[in-house]
């Protein structure tokens, strides 16, 4: 991992633990917590679709589709659960923090091509759902009471955690690949 | 009583055989009728991840997921094309075929399923 993503894995970390805020990811209601993880979802895809418009490499394109596959997937499952529930999702403090976020990672990887933009589209995607998996796991699930929704939480970390496990082999892969070509 | 007895004896030697050969015929039926097996995708795993079959067995795939999933030869050589939620797929097992597959969505699934003739 460069020294700029640990910086920022550091930074969402101390986040998501409420370390810069007054408020803490584990004050958040469920309907908070399902606008958080929605828009955990809309900013991987925006990543997602930013490594189809710039990366050339298939690899990084084959998980890109993926992401946008799955998260869209999740989110059309949790919107039609909280629909049946008769709910709405609740912007708050995280989500904000999450977006904004989000739109500075976009400006910075937009200015970015070939391996460069591939090695912090890879890191930040592994770094990223370990941050959110961590979040989702220890914060959210505990917190959440509406047991379908805590179910479908559920559901989607499996699907995350095996979106980190592609996303540590994709980093593997394209070091590997650099390395042969330095030698 | 001699007499008596050999129509039995012969009686009792006849329906041996044909025991016998309903036996080895219904032992036949049993070695070639396909047997339908079943995998399930959950939680990005399949379930089980290995599988005994023979040829002409089925295999269906049921996808429990909230996500896509593909069903995909290692050697890509058969593949189920996307699977989605709550959709299954199935296949008739081929004495050649390769038995080590993976979803293409998700490299990290991975199972096999072994031939045994």
């Amino acid at each position: 991992m460069s020294k700029k993503s640990l910086i920022a894995a550091v930074a969402a970390l101390a986040l998501m633990h409420g370390a810069a805020f007054a408020k803490s990811p584990a004050e958040l209601n469920d309907l908070e917590i399902a606008h958080v993880a929605y828009t955990a979802d809309i900013s991987d895809i925006r990543y997602a679709h930013l490594a189809l418009a710039i990366s050339k490499d298939p690899k990084v394109h084959e998980f890109a589709r993926t992401m946008i596959r799955d998260h869209a997937a999740v989110n059309d499952q949790a919107l039609a659960l909280l629909q049946k529930l008769k709910v709405q999702p609740q912007d708050n403090f995280f989500s904000k923090q999450l977006s904004e976020n989000a739109d500075k990672l976009v400006a910075e990887m937009s200015k970015l091509t070939g391996k460069a933009f591939d090695r912090r589209y890879a890191e930040n995607e592994l770094g990223y759902h370990q941050a959110v998996n961590k979040l989702v796991e220890e914060t959210f699930i505990p917190n959440i009471e509406n047991p379908e929704v805590r179910a479908l939480f559920e559901d989607a970390l499996a699907i995350f955690k095996g979106h980190e496990m592609h996303a540590a082999e994709m980093v593997k892969a394209l070091l590997q690949r650099q390395s042969l070509k330095q030698q | 009583m001699r007499t008596l007895r050999r129509p039995a004896s012969v009686a009792a030697a006849l329906a041996a055989a044909t025991l016998a050969v309903f036996a080895s015929v219904a032992d036949a039926a049993d070695n070639s009728t396909p047997r339908r097996h079943v995998v399930e995708i959950q939680k990005l795993k399949f379930v089980p991840a290995t599988l005994e079959v023979s040829p002409g067995d089925i295999i269906v795939w049921i996808n429990r997921d909230i996500v896509p999933h593909t069903i995909t030869a290692t050697d890509k050589s058969w593949d189920s094309k996307t699977i989605k939620k709550a959709g299954e797929w199935q296949m008739v097992v081929q004495a050649d075929m390769p038995g080590t597959y993976l979803c293409r969505f998700h490299p990290v699934m991975k199972a096999q399923f072994s031939i045994v003739q």
